[in-house]
């Protein structure tokens, strides 16, 4: 359902473009310093051609010669990687002992009276450094070519140890970089941690609406959302005003009707009598769907069990002052509806009221939290209600006893007003001996 | 007995009016919930019939300024709304009992006469006083079996003072608890219905307490 975190996205992109500008980095460095070392090679190499082009000479006939050999030892060693070479018309007029029996090959083209600086394949096929120039000596008739000739393993093994090192340098700056992106995108994130918390409060009824403050980002979003649930709980507010009024509007007239049939004799008054029973179980039931709020998972509803019941024992207990009635309360502590607390009394008053009005002595109200349900019981221990019946007295609205007028009417109202919530209401025996209805509701969360 | 009706709606409120004539009753009528506090905060009433859907005030502020003012007169609420929340917010406020619209007359007399029973601490719906009976349901008053008849007004001195067995209760206030607010309460008829009283009840029943009032007490040399 939910796409990646914003957590991730950003690290994803901090990590990758860390990554990205530290090779970049590694290689530009890496190339600088290669660089600086084969100039610092070419330097020496300069220099011994330098030695060499001072030590050479041209003899009478006007062939060059060299006066006599660098004294350098790693030119003497054989194979040592350090060569020179003199050639004079593509002939080796003087070599270094180290080249032994081989001779180097000059490249084809020199540039004209500066050092060329080249790489080329050494006697033992190893990659050398080299750097050759063309000479002319006074009184020589062929222009000599001085080469001289390095290890290049030298710069590479230089280069390499640097770019080693640079790179725990940079992988260590590297994880520097990332953990502190890390810490910033936690930081940068936090309004909307904070504001994912405030709702979760507001999810589980413990705040009506979100406080703030809020980053100024997400300030308009956290405003659209209090929008909203203002708007909820005024539409929930102008439905109940409108349901009150409606019902006052049209009972009194027709307490009024149904005093006057009771003045009458005959037929009429019986129709009169039947037709308004008829009209007020019709408003009643019909207000009473249309106040429910009955939506299970709106934002920021919540009723506790324990106080909802004590007010109704308080209330039912003066209703049934007369019958004495021992309304017991059991488990309530702790836990919560996921709803409107006036739909909760709704149902429960209905069903407790149902109970003490059937009682002969005794009422039991039990409840419990299994996983995310609420399920409550209300027992009495009066007649009941036989089992082949229960359905119907629910199902239809029915009144089984016209003495005690209502009572169907009030269960199929609680049950409308349950499966609003995608609860349940049930009917049994009590072992209590009368009825025992059973609600199951939507616990909130703790 | 005087009791004050609160209604809003002038039909209603005559038809309750008038049942409660009938039964005995002496009633102050007001049709809003201005008016309606005004006369519950100054005139004794036995008991109040208080409608919730009220213009000016609502029916259950007034109730909540009454018991504010420390007026402990039963209140019977009648309402058309019949939320639990409203019923469980009425009695916290001191409603005493509850009537839904549409309702019975008889169910409506029942629960007042239980009310104000049950306040002046009279468990029992027929009230004795030594060979006098009086059946509160009824109106039926009978002396050692006998049933005699009284007049309403003869039935409104000696429901009161049964209502108060023991007390000492004066003139002015039998006068303001069986004429409504209207009368011109300066008349000395109270003498006549006690003379009266005295004469079908017998010798003994209704002392008089001199410069205070009436009582009845259960006389001990009548058995």
């Amino acid at each position: 359902m939910s796409g990646p975190s914003v957590n991730r996205r950003l690290m994803l992109g901090a990590t990758l473009w860390i990554a990205v500008a530290l090779l970049v980095a590694g290689f530009v460095l890496t190339e600088l310093f290669r660089n600086h070392v084969e100039i610092s090679f070419d330097k020496e190499m300069h220099d011994q051609l330098e030695e060499l082009l001072a030590l050479a000479g041209v003899d009478e006939s006007g062939k060059p010669v060299l006066n006599r050999h660098p004294a350098e030892p790693r030119y003497n060693r054989p194979f040592s990687g350090w060569y020179w070479e003199i050639l004079s018309a593509d002939q080796t007029v003087e070599k270094s002992r180290s080249l032994w029996d081989q001779r180097l090959l000059a490249p084809v083209q020199l540039a004209k009276d500066r050092e060329t600086a080249f790489y080329l394949s050494g006697p033992r096929r190893e990659s050398l450094r080299a750097m050759a120039r063309t000479y002319t000596l006074p009184d020589a008739k062929t222009p000599i070519v001085i080469l001289v000739a390095g290890p290049a393993d030298d710069i590479r093994r230089a280069t390499r140890g640097f770019a080693g090192t640079l790179a725990i340098a940079l992988s260590l700056l590297g994880i520097g970089l990332i953990a502190a992106a890390f810490f910033q995108v936690r930081f940068g994130i936090m309004p909307l941690l904070q504001m994912r918390e405030e709702l979760a409060q507001v999810r589980a009824g413990r705040a009506i609406r979100m406080v703030g403050p809020f980053a100024a980002e997400i300030e308009p979003l956290a405003d659209e959302l209090n929008g909203l649930l203002d708007h909820n709980s005024e539409i929930l507010e102008r439905a109940r005003t409108q349901a009150g009024n409606l019902a006052h509007a049209l009972k009194t007239p027709l307490a009024v009707l149904l005093n006057e049939a009771n003045h009458l004799d005959g037929d009429v008054a019986d129709i009169i009598r039947n037709e308004t029973a008829m009209m007020n179980d019709q408003i009643s039931r019909h207000l009473s769907k249309a106040r429910a709020a009955g939506s299970r998972g709106v934002l920021g509803v919540r009723a506790d069990l324990d106080e909802t019941t004590l007010a109704l024992k308080r209330t039912l207990a003066r209703i049934h002052e007369d019958k004495n009635i021992e309304l017991t309360i059991h488990g309530m502590e702790g836990l919560s509806f996921q709803g409107e607390r006036q739909d909760l009394e709704e149902m429960l008053g209905n069903l407790m009221d149902n109970a003490c009005k059937w009682a002969k002595a005794q009422v039991r109200v039990q409840g419990r939290r299994e996983g995310p349900w609420l399920l409550l019981s209300i027992e009495d221990d009066g007649p009941g209600i036989p089992e082949n019946a229960m359905s119907d007295v629910i199902d239809r609205g029915r009144r089984l006893d016209e003495t005690t007028p209502g009572s169907g009417l009030g269960l199929s109202i609680v049950r409308d007003v349950a499966e609003l919530y995608e609860g349940k209401l049930d009917l049994s025996l009590s072992t209590l001996g009368g009825l025992s209805a059973r609600l199951k509701l939507p616990a909130a969360l703790q | 007995m005087r009791v004050l009706i609160v209604e809003d709606e002038i039909e209603l409120a005559g038809q309750i009016g008038k049942a409660l004539q009938e039964a005995g009753y002496t009633i102050d009528t007001a049709h809003d919930g201005e008016e309606g506090e005004y006369l519950g905060s100054n005139e004794p009433y036995d008991a109040v019939v208080l409608d919730l859907g009220l213009p000016k005030v609502d029916g259950l502020t007034v109730l909540e300024r009454w018991r504010a003012q420390g007026k402990t007169m039963p209140v019977l609420i009648l309402t058309a709304r019949e939320t639990w929340s409203e019923k469980v917010s009425g009695f916290d406020k001191g409603a005493d009992d509850y009537v839904t619209k549409p309702f019975n007359m008889e169910e409506l007399l029942a629960r007042l006469r239980a009310l104000i029973r049950r306040s002046a601490g009279i468990a029992t719906p027929i009230i004795n006083c030594g060979q006098v009976q009086f059946d509160t349901r009824s109106g039926k008053v009978s002396v050692k079996g006998m049933s005699i008849t009284l007049t309403a007004n003869e039935l409104k001195v000696l429901s009161y003072l049964m209502h108060h067995l023991d007390q000492v209760v004066s003139r002015t206030e039998l006068t303001e608890h069986i004429y409504d607010q209207d009368f011109d309460r300066d008349s000395n008829t109270i003498e006549v219905f006690v003379g009266r009283l005295r004469k079908k009840l017998g010798p003994g029943v209704i002392q008089t307490h001199r410069g205070r009032g009436y009582s009845l007490t259960p006389s001990t040399d009548e058995t």
